[in-house]
């Protein structure tokens, strides 16, 4: 059975980008859309100090928790081991952007192409449909059905990817991981060689991605949109004209009963 | 992670939902007593009548109805909403918009029954559509919690007693609605609004158990003592305490207690808000987790 997957080395990534770029040139990403993402890594200070770089997108899961919420099957996991969006049924609720530990997806709602253009050019053609859809790395499987390598595998100027069938043990992706000793991240289809820290990629990826997002809640303290005066303000008057208006209805009910009882 | 949409989309579901359940139970239990006799702990459903219902049912279907649009516009293709019923998978929001959409049926034709001819309507069409608001809106209220739960990496989230907080939460919500609508006829109608007093009452017990079942088991069951700590006492704990802790559980608990102790209407009335407020509160504080 093939079960598609990448093996990457931290030990020789430098952190280019390339990846990153290459990957928006080949899939005509829209402005702003990226599907690659490197993560800097520091430790300590000088001279103590370590540094390291993790590209990641979507790790392609064995279970993935994204297809099992996705409302439309948009999300599928694929007979070849690769996780794809259909474009056509994606409704983009957004749900799978959430459900992704690795923060993989993204949701693109600006219709606009690059420089400004109105409309895009011939080589954009391909990101014409992906607005307002969920979308990440699909492991470029158009160009791997006609036997060529991923954008970023081919585009990395330290071979620093290998891709290939997982199951099969002499596929460059088995080679690679085998010389470089890396380790998959557990239930997914890419491998990372950290160079010998030891760390834990798949937690690493996933506190990259959400701890800032609640981190600048805290950023002065201050949590949500809400001034807390502008709300216990708005509070006090509610109150107030609740009291008001009970008081009223009570006045009014009084008057009524007063002229029942002169009647 | 999500949005505020979202937030509100769980909030006026689950409460519109609540609601309903809440209403069509309210009927049900004066049909089991007109069967069973007129037994007197019952005697409360006599008061019920059908401007009450025409207003709760309303109320709930816009609800319900405000709820699913907030989930709407917020869809990067709003124009294929429909997807959702018309490809199902198994999955927990293919589930939660059948049963939401089922529910807004449900609660709008049973209030148009209650507007338009209670008398013209056969009896065994309300009941049925009845027990199906019933389960429907319950089915509702867990599935807003089971689409939380089932993200389980996120702190706090992947929890089974998630679902029965947000339940609670939201018939706690539902009664509140209720009263609201039966305050116009709280002179006429004492033992309807203390009977309703009464199940929020326990309804709230029952929610702040589940409150502190649900805190005990993430922080000592699946060592989340942590995200609980940051939950409770981290930036954002006062939209928790005050927001929820005092304003759904225990002020509501309290005015409830003194009005069926005392019998002023408006120590009921000031309930109703305050319930309602708590049920956004809740919903905005576990969406909003802190991340650890």
């Amino acid at each position: 059975m093939t079960r598609f997957g990448m093996a990457i080395d931290m030990a020789r990534c430098t952190g280019c980008q390339t990846c990153v770029v290459a990957c928006q040139m080949h899939h005509a990403l829209r402005p702003g859309v990226a599907w690659c993402a490197v993560d800097a890594l520091e430790w300590g200070r000088w001279p103590d100090a370590d540094r390291a770089f993790l590209p990641h997108a979507c790790l392609h899961c064995d279970e993935p928790l994204c297809v099992s919420v996705c409302p439309t099957a948009a999300s599928h996991k694929r007979d070849d081991g690769t996780v794809g969006i259909d474009e056509a049924r994606c409704i983009g609720c957004g749900v799978c952007l959430t459900a992704c530990p690795y923060g993989a997806r993204t949701l693109n709602r600006e219709d606009a192409w690059h420089f400004g253009a109105p409309s895009p050019a011939p080589y954009e053609i391909e990101g014409e449909g992906r607005v307002g859809v969920a979308e990440k790395c699909t492991f470029c499987i158009e160009r791997v059905q006609v036997g060529l390598l991923p954008a970023c595998v081919e585009a990395c100027p330290v071979e620093a990817r290998a891709f290939g069938d997982l199951d099969d043990p002499e596929s460059p992706a088995s080679a690679f991981a085998a010389e470089t000793g890396a380790r998959p991240v557990p239930g997914t289809g890419v491998l990372y060689a950290d160079g010998g820290r030891g760390l834990d990629i798949g937690r690493v990826v996933t506190e990259r991605y959400y701890a800032p997002a609640s981190r600048s809640q805290t950023a002065d303290g201050r949590v949500g949109e809400g001034n807390p005066a502008v709300v216990a303000g708005a509070g006090a008057a509610a109150a107030a004209l609740a009291a008001a208006a009970g008081l009223a209805a009570k006045r009014n009910r009084d008057r009524r009963a007063k002229a029942q009882r002169r009647a | 992670m999500f949005g505020d949409s979202i937030i509100w989309y769980l909030f006026l579901g689950g409460g519109g939902a609540g609601a309903a359940a809440v209403l069509a139970a309210c009927d049900l239990l004066f049909a089991h007593r007109s069967r069973l006799g007129r037994s007197d702990r019952l005697a409360w459903t006599d008061e019920l009548s059908r401007p009450l219902f025409a207003r709760g049912y309303l109320a709930a279907t816009v609800a319900l109805v405000l709820g699913a649009l907030c989930l709407l516009f917020e869809l990067g293709r709003p124009e294929r909403f429909l997807y959702v019923l018309a490809l199902p998978t198994a999955s927990v929001l293919t589930f939660g918009s059948y049963v939401l959409a089922a529910t807004i049926v449900c609660a709008a034709a049973l209030g148009g029954v209650a507007l338009f001819g209670s008398a013209r309507t056969p009896v065994v069409l309300v009941r049925a559509l009845e027990w199906a608001a019933l389960a429907l809106g319950l089915a509702t209220t867990a599935y807003t919690g089971v689409l939380l739960a089932q993200i389980g990496f996120v702190p706090l989230w992947g929890s089974p007693l998630l679902p029965a907080l947000f339940t609670c939460s939201s018939l706690s919500v539902g009664v509140a609605c209720t009263m609201a609508a039966a305050l116009p006829d709280a002179r006429r109608a004492p033992r309807l609004l203390r009977a309703l007093a009464r199940a929020d009452s326990v309804v709230i017990a029952v929610e702040a158990l589940v409150l502190t079942a649900y805190l005990a088991s993430a922080a000592f069951g699946s060592g989340q003592a942590e995200a609980v700590e940051a939950f409770l006492f981290g930036p954002g704990m006062w939209f928790f305490w005050i927001g929820f802790v005092a304003c759904a559980l225990a002020l509501p608990l309290a005015l409830d207690f003194s009005y069926t102790g005392c019998g002023r209407v408006a120590l009921a009335a000031a309930a109703v808000p305050l319930v309602l407020a708590g049920g956004f509160f809740l919903r905005y504080c576990i969406v909003n987790v802190p991340w650890t």
